[in-house]
């Protein structure tokens, strides 16, 4: 009851004070509309990645080059994801036939290389990433195919000069036409498309752009002679981590020992990710932390200033009975409701702002997280509650007999 | 109702101190409307804001209603201006772009009745003082007798032991300063205890007695053998003549009639000074 008619009296006043309680207010939108759109943007990109490498299977280990230099692979941390080094790839056709030959647990074990080429049909040509794989790839990305079929254990065979071209490969050469049966030329060699993947999206790999053949024949037609990746499919997720050091065992004998690529499995990928959004993460929120200082500063001010040009009033309502904690109250009040109006508008903006986001870019999905509403929320009350303290103390300490004598 | 005893004041100007007040004696018994009267500067308001608990004495001692009321908190002290005094401000003291009604409101916000209660109160006390018709105004838009009135009827609000007034009819014109002491008259007859300070001899007149107040200290004011009250105040200054002007309740007419037989005054037992007392009893 008595909260209420605080509140009521800070109302009425911040609207005798509408210019300065408007700026005080823009403050704390602004804080709040960086605070909550930020995070709630991390949050939607965490969770599509999340959802995408799920997608791609937590079944899944990939080798390729490079090296965390004396550290365990398997313990990544942001340190150790800054310190690989690159390095020129000896993994090669051979390695992913060992590991599939002797490690029992994996079930599909896939090459690929790849080299920037161009791709000629009639007139039109386009830059691709020539690429050569095995039939079993499509069961890894589980891709979709627009036209045709995808590759398979014949065309390894008999190097029949088969094809898959990606979504924008097709569009690039064949626009709207039908590819399934034409020619396509590439490094010289005519290839037979046969399929044609529909568009894929996977963060961190390109496959609309690609021209898939089988892996030897693009050993043979370039001189590209390592695989880029190999990937690796485990029979059962809970026997990662055995599968994934029974590779290793494989792979570093054939290779003499010498350790120039590492492993990834799909929950590694899944960590790294974390722990980047944990940073990123952070660096918001201690942006976001600036900005609520800056505009709980601004509160402050305004504040200030409203009690200073009502010091009249202020002793009037002490000299008629307002006890001290009343007039704390008001001016908390006042404090409280400014940051809490700019915040949740500033939330409503935020939240309009990632529905506009969801509309251009579909694949970024556009929840506003409640711990996001949650965060913006206290950290205004906490702010408003900060730096409303002094201000409304100021007016407590006011005398009301120096009060009413000011003119 | 009010005793204060030896009560000094004074102010700090660098390193010397200015005495405001110097050892002032003040009884005053329920029911009485004593006015002071006194030069600009000579500490009228400081001692209103000491009987109105808004300033502390340096020395002294301050008994309202039997209660030691020097020692109390700042809360219980809130708690009394709230319940027990009514205050009007020298200069009104509105709040300029609230209306008529919620300046009188005000007080009762810091109590603890009902909205309604409130609003009731409220336009019972701007009834007494005659502007219900104007309750919505915004305070900024009055003249100057009107914002008094308001004033006036902001004291009330609370229905006070006690009502203060500092210069109620300073700034008035002849017609508005006449409507204000004409409420006061009526105050006095409904039996308040009423302190005026004024530095206007006619208005100082309407009261049962009148104080000065010159160089820090407080004794009887003399207002001259003979001198005739002028012929508006007559009205309102004669107990007799108030008897039978407007408030027809029977509250007015026992006060009259105790008014108008001195003696019977209420509470003059006490070391009060009377209206014919020449100097403030000392004890
Ligand atoms: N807080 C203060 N600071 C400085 N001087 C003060 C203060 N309070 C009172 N005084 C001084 O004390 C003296 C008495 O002040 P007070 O307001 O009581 O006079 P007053 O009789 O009410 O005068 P007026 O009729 O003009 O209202 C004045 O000289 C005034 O300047
Ligand atoms: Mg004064």
């Amino acid at each position: 009851m008595r909260l209420a008619r605080s509140f009521s009296a800070a109302l009425h006043s911040m609207w005798d004070y509408k210019g300065r309680t408007f700026l005080a207010l823009i403050g704390m939108l602004v804080s709040s509309l960086l605070l909550a759109f930020l995070l709630a943007l991390l949050h939607n990109f965490q969770t599509s990645i999340e959802g995408q490498v799920q997608g791609f299977g937590l079944r899944q280990i990939v080798a390729m080059p490079g090296r965390v230099l004396n550290r365990k692979i398997g313990q990544f941390d942001l340190s150790t994801l800054l310190s690989i080094t690159t390095l020129n790839s000896t993994l090669t056709y051979q390695d992913a036939v060992n590991v599939k030959k002797r490690v029992p647990g994996v079930v599909a074990a896939v090459p690929q290389t790849e080299i920037v080429a161009s791709a000629h049909y009639g007139q039109k040509s386009t830059e691709i990433l020539y690429t050569g794989t095995t039939p079993a790839f499509d069961k890894v990305f589980r891709l979709t195919l627009a036209e045709g079929r995808w590759l398979d254990q014949t065309d390894l065979q008999k190097m029949a000069q088969s094809i898959v071209l990606g979504a924008q490969t097709k569009q690039a050469l064949f626009g709207k036409a039908d590819a399934v049966g034409k020619t396509v030329v590439i490094k010289g060699v005519p290839f037979r498309v046969v399929g044609v993947l529909a568009p894929k999206e996977l963060i961190g790999f390109n496959f609309d752009e690609r021209a898939y053949t089988e892996y030897p024949m693009v050993i043979d037609t370039t001189n590209v002679r390592h695989a880029s990746m190999i990937f690796f499919t485990v029979s059962n997720h809970a026997h990662v981590d055995a599968v994934s050091g029974q590779i290793d065992a494989v792979i570093s004998s054939d290779h003499h020992g010498t350790k120039d690529y590492m492993l990834v499995k799909a929950d590694e990928a899944l960590h790294i990710v974390s722990i980047l959004m944990k940073l990123v993460t952070a660096v918001t929120v201690g942006i976001a932390g600036v900005s609520f200082l800056v505009s709980g500063i601004g509160i402050m001010n305004v504040m200030l200033l409203v009690v200073n040009e009502r010091t009249r009033e202020i002793g009037l309502r002490k000299a008629v009975g307002a006890k001290s904690y009343q007039v704390l109250l008001q001016f908390l009040a006042e404090a409280l409701i400014i940051s809490l109006a700019g915040s949740g508008i500033g939330l409503g903006v935020s939240y309009g702002l990632l529905k506009l986001l969801g509309y251009y870019f579909a694949a970024i999905s556009t929840q506003m997280p409640g711990y996001v509403v949650e965060y913006s929320l206290l950290f205004s009350i906490i702010t408003g509650l900060v730096f409303g303290l002094a201000p409304a103390l100021k007016a407590v300490r006011v005398q009301p007999v120096d009060a009413l004598r000011y003119e | 109702m009010i005793a204060l005893q030896s009560v000094t004041k004074h102010i700090t100007d660098g390193r010397r101190k200015i005495p405001i007040l110097d050892d002032v004696n003040l009884f005053i018994d329920k029911g009485e409307f004593v006015s002071v009267i006194g030069p600009s500067g000579s500490g009228k308001s400081t001692l209103l804001n000491i009987l109105g608990l808004l300033d502390k004495p340096a020395t002294g001692s301050y008994v309202f209603a039997g209660e030691s009321v020097l020692s109390l908190s700042s809360g219980r002290l809130a708690a009394f201006r709230n319940q027990r005094i009514g205050f009007v401000f020298q200069m009104f003291m509105l709040l300029p772009r609230m209306n008529v009604l919620e300046n009188v409101e005000l007080p009762l916000l810091y109590s603890s009745l009902s909205r309604r209660e409130r609003r009731r109160r409220s336009k019972e006390a701007l009834a007494q003082v005659g502007m219900l018709e104007k309750t919505g105004q915004r305070a900024i838009h009055l003249s100057g007798g009107e914002k008094q009135r308001v004033a006036i009827a902001r004291a009330l609000v609370n229905n006070p032991e006690l009502i203060l007034a500092d210069e109620p009819t300073g700034n008035l014109d002849d017609d508005a300063k006449h409507a204000i002491l004409h409420i006061f008259s009526q105050l006095r007859r409904q039996g308040r205890t009423i302190v005026m300070v004024t530095h206007d001899v006619e208005s100082a007149r309407i009261a049962d007695r009148c104080l000065r107040i010159h160089g820090g200290r407080i004794s009887a004011y003399d207002f001259g053998v003979g001198s005739p009250a002028p012929a508006g105040l007559a009205a309102l200054a004669s107990p007799s003549a108030a008897a039978s002007a407007t408030v027809p309740d029977g509250a007015s007419d026992r006060a009259a009639a105790t008014a108008s037989d001195g003696s019977a005054a209420p509470g003059l037992t006490s070391a009060g000074a009377r209206p014919d007392d020449r100097e403030e009893a000392r004890p």
